[in-house]
């Protein structure tokens, strides 16, 4: 049993122009001590996730219908009072941005030690220690501890956030763009020191992050999403070696440094479907270069493609030949 | 511009609540304008029954549907002619503040620089004033009059405007089509009046309009402390009228009517300008 | 804070000493007693140069010296202390209760935004505060003085009890003359603070920390903690505006309720052409206003961590 299991999970929000479903149908899995990268487009549904793991979406938002199962519980249909022993116990989270996410007003070692003893009767002094314990661990100076999140660098508050998602030695941890926004060699830092501390303390960890270079050095399996679905998955070696959909190999060109040969930096052109009314068939028709009319009608399954290797494109058998023409602007310019 | 003012007007009719406030607003205009001549008495004319004995304190009834005062005045007469004294000071006042501010704060936000401080420690001043002792005192030393009241009450109210549209000014101004104008050798007057004035001119005018409520207030409290020109009638000085005879005690005719006009216009007004603020700003909608 | 006063200060001067003319003229025309004139005349220099006369008046305004009250032959000083007093006798109760009421109303509301008691106690708060004060004032004496006959009138005190300030406050008397003018200016007053942290609140309730303190498991009621500590923030900006607010709007409700403060005395020293007494009583308002500021100012750099360096942020 996978220690996280979503299953056909949809969220839903309440907007101004009607129902948006930021989910639709997501299915995914994450085992002990893996790491899952979820990828995509600002949009497609990956922080809604997160926060739908954590079941902290905004007001608005709700899970519609499906599954999320943790450690065997159905995380979804939790009474206020379970969630609340479970979380930061079994799953935490490091937020997207820590700017916002730490209390202003508060020190941080007072907010660390707050998500200890919101669980367990540790007297403060101890809570305090343990709070610059795990401040050492992220590379945070203890002495660091009485200080306001202002006073740090976007780093420091950065490297904070985890050490208050490790303070009860949750099973997963959901990172939402944990570096996003910092600098790449501080952002090498934390991934490195992440990579270590899910090593030594057996997490599994959820990565969500936009760069397919993030993803590609930290997890072994990955999921990419497009427009509140998951369009391919796989483990990160044949995903991003042969991806067998075109919104796969279009993101990969945006990163050259993922491919040995390629130099060129292509972006996909266009921008995703509106999640209100979305359109019928495949949501990537719109912008994808190699779109028949089917693509237009028939909404494509998710197949597996190659032994856990799964795509949710109809011309997933002409990947290779795709593959190749994806490889040159000129194709993407087109569509 | 023409854009914002037109959703403010049609998010006035979408509302219930602002619908009924416009109605209020609308009766009090009205009333200003045609009021006086609509009365049915002149305000101090003293009413007097068959047998030519004054009508003293009596109950609303038939000749007198709101009641009448000590010295026999009836009081509905008087509350008609009230509105255009509060609707005159309160607007004119707002005028005269909304233009004072507007020219300090646009120079102010402008020109920067020492321009800039002189005119915002002006203004620290202006805010260091106690406004209704300040008002009293001046109106004490010049004497009563509408036009001296008009001119204390704008000569304190221009320092809110004065600040919220030196800060308009100084998101304005850092705008590229500003820049553009002042690369292309437009003069700082032009800029000023015909780039930076039209961007001023909804948060002025919705500035203006919240302080015409203020200013029917400020009127009103001078005029209920007795400082207000005695052969003219104001909401304020009825019930100063009203208070001072004794007649709180008994006489709710001649108490509520003025107080309730007064209180009606001003919630008016804040419900209405509410919803123009709304549009005029509409990261306020979220809130 | 030092400049404002200043300026306030030479407006006055402009008030008082050109803008009637010949002050001690009028004074003997008032027929006013010679030892109070001939100290006044003294203290403003009359025949001094103006300029000397307004250095010399100055220097008595920095120092609190506004000479002898006309009509009360006493220090000016004195007479102020008293009315003060009286005032800040009304004026603390109900800034507790606004405070208090407004924070902890307001809290509520934003928290538990869009139900139908939020929407009521928005629209009552838009009603009461639309009432001009002293029109509240006299409707609340209509109810419980003159109607239900619950409550006195006017004054801080019986009559003829003539006590000491100290005497009056903690008489067993006070609390019955207190209430209607102290509920008066909650009930009016509450609103603004309300609102705004109603608004405070909506604007936190969206943050990110709130929501990762969600997720960190954390009981709701810490989580209203949390969301209270960074909402009041704005809350204490406006608490001192409005206890300058109020303390200008005193006159008005100390009429009504026939209360000897400070404002009270403006229109009465106004009425007795008591110039002096007109001049220190406008200047103790001003300095309060003025102070509010100052205090703010202080306070929101000590409560919020994010402006205790350069401070300056508040001013805006």
């Amino acid at each position: 049993m996978p220690l996280l299991a979503i299953e056909r999970l949809r969220v839903e929000y309440q907007t101004r122009a009607g129902v948006a479903r930021a989910l639709d149908d997501v299915s995914l899995t994450l085992g002990d001590n893996e790491c899952l990268g979820l990828v995509g487009e600002s949009g497609c549904g990956k922080s809604t996730l997160a926060l739908a793991v954590l079941r902290v979406l905004p007001p608005n938002g709700r899970i519609a219908s499906g599954r999320i199962v943790l450690d065997g519980t159905d995380v979804t249909v939790l009474s206020p009072r379970e969630l609340r022993r479970l979380r930061w116990e079994r799953m935490a989270l490091v937020p997207q941005s820590s700017m916002n996410a730490l209390d202003p007003v508060y020190r941080i070692g007072g907010q660390i030690a707050e998500a200890i003893r919101a669980h367990r009767s540790t007297p403060a002094v101890e809570a305090r220690r343990a709070a610059g314990d795990l401040l050492a661990l992220t590379e945070v100076h203890r002495e660091r501890i009485d200080h306001y999140p202002h006073e740090l660098s976007g780093g420091t508050r950065q490297r904070v956030a985890i050490a208050m998602a490790l303070a009860l030695g949750p099973a997963l941890l959901v990172a939402d763009e944990p570096t996003t926004g910092l600098d790449v060699i501080v952002q090498d830092q934390i991934l490195r020191r992440l990579r270590e501390l899910r090593r030594d303390r057996g997490m599994a960890v959820l990565l969500i992050t936009h760069d397919m270079g993030v993803v590609a050095e930290n997890c072994d399996r990955v999921a990419v999403m497009y427009s509140g679905r998951v369009v391919e998955q796989g483990a990160v070696g044949p995903v991003f070696a042969e991806p067998l959909h075109p919104y796969t190999m279009g993101l990969r060109n945006a990163f050259p440094n993922l491919l040995a040969d390629a130099a060129e930096l292509i972006s996909i052109p266009g921008s995703p479907p509106n999640l209100v009314e979305p359109p019928a068939g495949c949501r990537f028709a719109d912008r994808c270069p190699f779109v028949l009319e089917r693509c237009r009608t028939t909404d494509p399954p998710l197949v597996e493609g190659a032994p856990g290797h799964w795509t949710a494109c109809l011309r997933w058998r002409e990947a290779d030949e795709l593959r190749g023409r994806a490889r040159s602007g000129a194709t993407w310019q087109t569509a | 511009m023409t854009r914002r003012v037109l959703a403010g007007s049609r998010a006035l009719v979408g509302d219930p609540l602002t619908a009924v406030a416009s109605v209020g607003l609308a009766v009090f205009v009205l009333l200003a304008v045609f009021g006086p001549s609509l009365a049915p008495h002149k305000p101090f004319e003293t009413l007097s029954d068959a047998g030519g004995l004054p009508l003293r304190l009596k109950a609303p009834g038939p000749g007198h549907w709101l009641g009448t005062t000590t010295r026999g005045h009836d009081v509905l007469s008087q509350m008609m002619h009230g509105a255009r004294i509060a609707f005159i000071v309160g607007v004119m006042s707002a005028v005269v503040a909304g233009l004072i501010g507007a020219a300090i704060g646009l120079l102010s936000g402008y020109y920067g620089r020492t321009v800039d401080q002189v005119l915002m420690r002006l203004t620290d001043v202006a805010f260091g004033i106690p406004t209704l002792p300040f008002a009293l005192i001046v109106v004490g030393i010049l004497g009563p009059g509408v036009l001296n009241t008009i001119a204390v009450i704008a000569a304190i109210l221009w320092r809110t405007q004065a600040r919220v549209i030196r800060s308009q000014v100084l998101t304005i101004k850092e705008r590229a089509y500003i820049r553009a104008a002042r690369i292309a050798g437009a003069g700082h007057g032009r800029i000023m009046l015909l780039h930076i004035g039209p961007n001023i001119l909804p948060f002025l005018l919705l500035y203006l309009a919240l302080s015409v409520a203020q200013s029917v207030l400020l009127e009103a409290g001078l005029s209920f402390l007795g400082f207000s020109d005695p052969r003219v009638i104001t909401w304020g000085g009825m019930l100063n009228a009203a208070f001072e005879a004794g007649a709180v005690r008994t006489a709710w005719w001649w108490v509520l009517p003025p107080g309730l006009a007064l209180s009606v216009v001003v919630v008016s007004s804040f419900v209405v300008v509410r919803q123009f603020e709304e549009a005029v700003n509409p990261r306020l909608r979220t809130v | 804070m030092g400049f404002v006063l200043f300026m306030i200060a030479t407006l006055m001067f402009g008030m008082f000493v050109l803008l009637p003319g010949d002050p001690a003229a009028s004074f003997v025309e008032e027929g006013l007693s010679r030892k109070a004139l001939e100290r006044q005349r003294e203290l403003w220099g009359l025949d001094a140069p103006l300029h000397v006369q307004y250095l010399r008046y100055l220097g008595n305004v920095a120092t609190l010296e506004f000479g002898v009250s006309f009509r009360a032959q006493v220090p000016v000083r004195e007479v102020l202390v008293e009315k003060f007093l009286n005032s800040i006798a009304m004026m603390l109760p109900a800034l507790i209760l606004i405070m208090v009421g407004g924070t902890v109303i307001g809290a509520y509301l934003g928290w538990r935004r869009g139900t139908a008691v939020e929407k009521t106690a928005v629209l009552a708060g838009l009603a009461v505060e639309s009432m001009p004060s002293f029109f509240a004032g006299i409707v609340m004496l209509m109810l419980f003085s003159y109607g239900l006959g619950w409550l006195p009138s006017s004054g801080m005190g019986p009559s003829g009890s003539g006590g000491s300030f100290v005497a009056t406050v903690f008489s067993s008397d006070f609390p019955r003359y207190a209430a209607l003018p102290v509920l008066t200016l909650a009930v009016r007053g509450v609103n603004g603070p309300m609102l705004l942290m109603r608004t405070s609140m909506i604007e936190i309730r969206g943050s990110d920390f709130l929501m990762l303190l969600e997720a960190k498991g954390v009981s709701e009621l810490r989580i209203v903690r949390h969301a209270v500590r960074n909402a009041i923030l704005p809350m204490i900006t406006y608490f001192g505006v409005l206890i300058g607010t109020l303390f200008q709007g005193q006159v008005l409700l100390e009429t009504v309720f026939g209360w000897p403060g400070i404002g009270r005395a403006v229109v009465d020293a106004l009425a007795a052409r008591d110039f002096p007494v007109l001049q220190g009583a406008f200047f103790f308002t001003a300095i309060v206003v003025v102070g509010m500021n100052l205090v703010v100012d202080v306070l929101y750099g000590y409560l919020d961590p994010r402006v205790r360096v350069t401070g300056d942020e508040v001013r805006a």
